[in-house]
């Protein structure tokens, strides 16, 4: 069984257009997927429903399983119980989703609460642990810290640690890279790549960064309008696209050793 | 070509240019920390670097939205920081500004022909009737059809506001064009598109760019010299064909971290930074890429890099480098 399984899944917000158009693929388990498009092309969208984080005037079509459970059916409890311990997502900003006024050490116990019955030793153990993990050895100082004392590699380590902390076997990315400098974005791929190798993390990742989906991905996935118009391993999409768009899109990205237009 | 203009005199100069900001808690923040740069007519200067370098408070001090602390900005022969009034009013005939949210610059409610047709009316370059006509060549020359000219900015994508925004800027026919992150904001389609653009009407319209950018790939296929900002220095300085040959260690970091789409055969390994303990102090004398820098040596903490000649057109701020033969090539970071 693949662990996750989407079918001819579609979401309308209007009733009319598509934001998601007639989606299929499966991801099996410790696969990293990139999901690239430009602006609107529902790339997100898709990361929210599979989430079941749509908002409540959205529609959809379709199947979506995730370990063989279909997201949309489920009651509200049932996919609370399983965000966090069976999947957990980080965003481009995870400073934008801490409390500015509350120290990180804090806010690593407030989000294992929800989960279980964690002592704040219990939970600062397990927030240091998972702080080393991505690099940040000096964790003591990260917990006792607010948000804005952060730089935005570290905001977003923190982000991936927090995710990581119960050890989901699914991770959505939504941009994770694409607020950060390029020598940060580096580090935030690299770690990436680690959560897979280290704990077999299977990873969604949506960007419109075509050299990070590249450099990560076993399969990558191109959206338009809604529509996936082409997913194929990485080498094959790069080296041999069938689909026009993703032709197009490929050309455009501008690379280092491009001819110069100057 | 290079060499012609290396005779002329520079149409911008910035000479030992700094700007410190102070904070409400009464700390001083180094922003700019004595930059000198040279722009020649017709060139397309690059000014590359990541968030917090101070590549922006150089375009924003250029333009004069802010002063420098100290130094001077020479742009057409006057020193722009003496500027008022009239004087400053006339600056802006000689260079105008593109940034990088073009909802940001439109009025909501103001139709693209009114629009393209301000600079030239407030300038007192032509009536707002001639302007009105005059904006119909200008959408003509950034590839737009006519048909917009009454449309409202709601109805228009990011590129095509972006490019009527460069169509504006270039109305009054000034001789720099500043752009602040211009194609950053775009979808890469869209963005390869205005780049085309920008270079054809540099060519034309015998502009000079300043362009300041943070993705090394763009930067380099528009811009003729690359200046590599960190921490508020100018740390290099090079040709952008030279751009693989870079010496500074930053400048190699940076280039490290660019992801090719095309490189999956020869997947480059990223080293880990520990970004928990890595503080910079802006206060401090030393060079500010010492604590990430696999190079440094103890005299970089407490000495100034001074930017010195590697080459021909070729300029870095290393202590490390200064004991290099200038032939022999950094390592490259892993």
């Amino acid at each position: 069984m693949a662990l996750l399984e989407i079918e001819k899944y579609s979401i309308t917000y209007d009733g009319l257009r598509s934001a998601v158009d007639n989606v299929s693929f499966h991801v099996e388990e410790g696969e990293i997927i990139s999901i690239v498009g430009e602006s609107g092309s529902g790339k997100s969208t898709l990361l929210h429903g599979i989430l079941g984080l749509l908002p409540r005037s959205a529609a959809t079509r379709g199947s979506l399983r995730v370990f063989g459970k279909e997201i949309p059916s489920l009651s509200e409890a049932e996919q609370r119980a399983m965000r966090g311990v069976d999947m957990a997502v980080i965003f481009q900003d995870t400073g934008r989703y801490l409390n500015p006024i509350g120290r990180i050490g804090k806010q690593f116990w407030q989000y294992l609460r929800v989960h279980g019955n964690y002592t704040r030793e219990q939970a600062h153990d397990l927030a240091v642990e998972r702080l080393k993990r991505v690099h940040l050895t000096d964790a003591e100082r990260v917990l006792n810290s607010y948000p804005f004392e952060l730089s935005g590699g570290m905001r977003q380590r923190v982000g991936i640690a927090m995710a990581m902390a119960l050890q989901p076997k699914l991770l959505l990315a939504d941009e994770p890279t694409s607020a950060l400098d390029v020598t940060i974005q580096a580090q935030i791929v690299r770690q990436m790549m680690e959560l897979r190798r280290e704990y077999g993390t299977t990873i969604i990742i949506v960007t419109h960064n075509m050299g990070v989906a590249s450099y990560m991905s076993d399969r990558i996935g191109v959206m338009k309008n809604g529509r996936l118009v082409e997913m194929a391993p990485a080498e094959e999409l790069i080296y041999s696209p069938k689909d026009q768009y993703t032709r197009s899109l490929l050309s455009a990205v501008i690379e280092l050793d491009d001819e110069r237009m100057a | 070509m290079e060499q012609m203009t290396e005779k002329q005199a520079p149409i911008l100069e910035l000479r030992h240019v700094c700007k410190t900001f102070r904070t409400d808690d009464g700390r001083e923040v180094r922003a700019v920390r004595d930059a000198s740069l040279s722009v020649y007519p017709g060139e397309c200067v690059a000014l590359v670097g990541e968030s917090g370098c101070g590549k922006s408070t150089i375009a924003r001090m250029i333009t004069r939205l802010i002063n420098p602390t100290s130094g001077e900005i020479i742009l057409c022969g006057r020193d722009t920081s003496k500027m008022e009034g009239r004087a400053l009013l006339d600056l802006y005939r000689d260079i105008q500004m593109v940034f990088q949210d073009p909802y940001s610059v439109f009025s909501p409610r103001m139709s693209v022909g009114t629009f393209l047709g301000e600079g030239l009316v407030h300038h007192g370059i032509m009536t707002r009737a001639q302007a009105t006509e005059e904006a119909k060549n200008l959408l003509q020359l950034v590839e737009l059809p006519p048909e917009l000219m009454d449309r409202m900015p709601h109805q228009l994508s990011g590129g095509q506001l972006q490019r009527i925004v460069v169509a504006r800027a270039v109305s009054i026919r000034p001789k720099v064009l500043l752009l602040d992150e211009a194609t950053s904001a775009l979808d890469v389609s869209v963005q390869k598109l205005v780049l085309e653009l920008l270079s054809r009407l540099r060519k034309e319209l015998n502009l000079t760019y300043v362009f300041i950018g943070h993705d090394l790939a763009v930067v380099r296929t528009i811009a003729d010299r690359i200046a590599v900002m960190y921490a508020g220095m100018i740390m290099e300085e090079l040709r952008s064909e030279d751009l693989a040959e870079a010496q500074h260690p930053y400048t190699r970091r940076l280039l490290q971290s660019v992801f090719s789409v095309h490189d999956r055969t020869n997947r480059k390994i990223i080293q880990v930074e520990d970004m928990s303990v890595a503080a910079n102090a802006s206060g401090a004398e030393g060079c500010p890429f010492h604590s990430r820098c696999p190079q440094a040596a103890r005299e970089c903490e407490n000495t100034c890099p001074p930017l010195r000649e590697l080459g021909p057109d070729h300029r870095a701020a290393c202590l490390a480098l200064s004991y290099a033969v200038p032939n022999d090539p950094v390592p490259p970071v892993t």
